[in-house]
């Protein structure tokens, strides 16, 4: 008994030590200020978003000193109703309003990904089960593609869009997320390399076809890895503002509206708590999509491969 | 008998499918990357004509595009001074993707707090990138100039809108910083939380300080996995920008231009007749950079070795 309580003693005075050491103190500092930092950013752009104009202009730094504390949910109310872009082509100005955007919103980050995810898959699954010489090339080419920076890509891309008609459609989108050659790709293969062979020579004894087996077969084994990647990929695309910006000028997203809010004055958003309440309307969404999915979002990386 | 025409009956339907498979996926990494790059590098030695027979058509121009392009970056100051700026966000990149992995190893290994930093280490991708950028827009245009009126009774400009270069590069270097805190955090401490127990328990045992087992133990074993990282960094060593666009847009002033912003301008304002030029800017780059990312991969596979 004695004993045991000297080793946990031992034990505790270990962990001390270790925690306590310079190394570990100097990067739990440092990580603590960025984190302050992110907090108060984050608390300053909630509060000043349901501040009025002129608890805003009453006190810019800190939440109103006089209490008790009123949530101005007016301009929540306003963004709904009042929300709008306005985006210039060869045909006119033309305005887009929030339901648009949203619809935009949705097709451009929920489409590209499951689109993107389900090509990678189902080329990962041929290269690694069917194994001809040209999968073994194939592997190889792209492993060293990925590692070559071309150059010029972005330009000619947009002359072929342009000179198609695609330029400008969600197509163009669609048809770049039909691709298997990124990171996720290198992910896929190193799964499916890791499962037995034995599932696949089991079900096709059982009469199962080549469609079969990779549906009632493989895809389960990596649909959860899939999902977590079609989250990332729609959160990623969700937040993003630049695609939308130089290959869908006039189908602007919420991500792209509120990028172009920020950079100009649309009437009545140019005051800071109605332009903080509309970014924090782009944010509802992924609040609710991460407070869900937290677990598949930050707990299925690894290096290597995907945890299961 | 009858087996083996199975068997060859099976290998037909498993070639049949395999190539039925594959042939979207080819055609679209065809087009989307062979058709796509290829023509990236014509174009570079096009140019695109606007009257005459042949207007409305890209025709030949030999080094053209790349003569304009060596001679504005030889007269045009800005230009010049662009490639270091892109150069300092390119190290400051790396400097933070070092400190990344101290961050990582302290997470990893589970220090005090780990989990809560963590999660507010993800809270700047779930709230959105772009919305960060915007309240930290704001903090600094708004509320740091309140606060400091508040503190001193003097009344300062927004920091954005100073006139002094210095410090509106500051300003935005300092958010870019801020930013790339903790780049790759969550794949990095999956790499590191991968690091057998055996190995870490037998360390500690052993006295083991815990800068000595990061870099002793943790660094040699995920070294294959972080050198990935860093040679493909290699490839933005010239395309790497502290993220002027979201700032300004279009408008950004050209004493805080870089390489990327530039392009990102132009691609973005320009049409058809620009694409050549930038496809020729673009190719200087990667006539630079490749053979960077490849002697970088050759003395990566070098170290590796060593530490195996």
């Amino acid at each position: 008994m004695l004993f045991k309580k000297s080793l946990e003693k031992k034990e505790k005075l270990k962990v001390c030590k270790i925690h306590g050491s310079p190394f570990v103190i100097s990067i739990m500092i440092v990580l603590s200020i960025w984190s302050l930092f992110t907090l108060y950013l984050i608390f300053w752009g909630v509060m000043t978003a349901f501040k009025s104009i002129d608890q805003f202009m009453d006190n810019p730094v800190w939440i109103v000193e006089y209490l008790p504390w009123k949530w101005e949910w007016n301009n929540f109310i306003y963004v709904l109703q009042n929300f709008y872009v306005e985006v210039s082509s060869v045909n006119g100005t033309k305005t887009v309003e929030l339901f648009e955007l949203v619809i935009n919103s949705i097709l451009y980050s929920v489409v590209p990904p499951v689109i993107k995810m389900f090509v990678t898959t189902w080329v990962a699954y041929l290269i690694q089960r069917y194994d001809y010489k040209f999968s073994r090339f194939l592997e190889i080419f792209i492993l060293t593609i990925m590692f070559i920076p071309i150059g010029g890509g972005g330009s000619s891309l947009l002359a072929l869009l342009r000179l198609t008609g695609l330029f400008d459609t969600f197509w163009s989108i669609y048809l770049q997320n039909f691709t298997f050659v990124w990171m996720g790709f290198l992910i896929m293969i190193g799964i499916f390399r890791q499962l037995p062979k034995d599932y696949d020579d089991a079900a096709r004894i059982d009469g199962a076809s080549q469609m079969r087996i990779f549906t009632s077969v493989m895809l389960p084994f990596v649909f959860p890895i899939m999902l977590t990647y079609i989250v990332q990929g729609f959160i990623g695309a969700w937040n993003d503002y630049m695609t939308p910006l130089v290959y869908l000028p006039t189908h602007p997203t919420v991500a792209n509206a509120i990028y172009r809010m920020s950079i100009s004055n649309i009437q009545g958003f140019s005051r800071t708590p109605m332009r903080m309440m509309t970014c924090a309307f782009m944010v509802i969404p992924m609040v609710i999509v991460f407070l869900t999915l937290r677990n598949k979002i930050m707990g299925k990386m690894t290096a290597g491969g995907l945890k299961g | 008998m009858t087996k083996k025409r199975d068997i060859k009956i099976e290998a037909r339907n498993r070639l049949i499918f395999y190539i039925v498979g594959m042939t979207l996926p080819l055609i679209q990494f065809i087009i989307f990357y062979f058709v796509v790059n290829f023509n990236g590098f014509l174009i570079a030695f096009q140019k695109y004509e606007i009257f005459g027979d042949s207007a409305g058509k890209y025709i030949f121009s030999g080094f053209d595009n790349f003569k304009e392009v060596i001679l504005d970056f030889a007269n045009t100051k800005y230009l010049r001074d662009s490639i270091w700026r892109g150069l300092l966000s390119w190290v400051l990149n790396q400097a933070f993707f070092w400190f990344s992995i101290f961050l990582a190893y302290y997470m990893g290994k589970n220090y005090r707090f780990a989990k809560t930093y963590l999660f507010i280490m993800m809270l700047p991708g779930m709230v959105s990138s772009l919305v960060m950028m915007i309240t930290y827009k704001y903090l600094v245009c708004e509320c740091v100039p309140a606060l400091w009126e508040m503190l001193t009774g003097n009344q300062i400009p927004s920091l954005l809108d100073t006139g002094e270069t210095r410090i509106t590069l500051a300003v935005i270097i300092f958010y870019y910083c801020y930013s790339i805190f903790g780049s790759n955090i969550l794949l990095l401490t999956s790499v590191f939380s991968d690091v057998s127990i055996d190995v870490r328990e037998a360390a500690e045992l052993d006295g083991i300080t815990p800068f000595k087992e990061f870099w002793s133990i943790h660094l040699p074993i995920c070294w294959p996995t972080i050198s990935v990282y860093v040679i493909i960094s290699f490839n933005s060593l010239l395309s790497s920008g502290y993220g002027l666009y979201p700032f300004y847009g279009e408008y950004a002033p050209t004493d805080t231009y870089t390489l990327a912003y530039y392009i990102t301008m132009r691609t973005q304002t320009g049409n058809l007749q620009d694409y050549p030029y930038l496809a020729a800017l673009s190719h200087l780059m990667s006539f630079i950079t490749i053979p960077i990312a490849f002697i970088v991969r050759h003395f990566s596979k070098k170290l590796e070795n060593k530490y195996n």
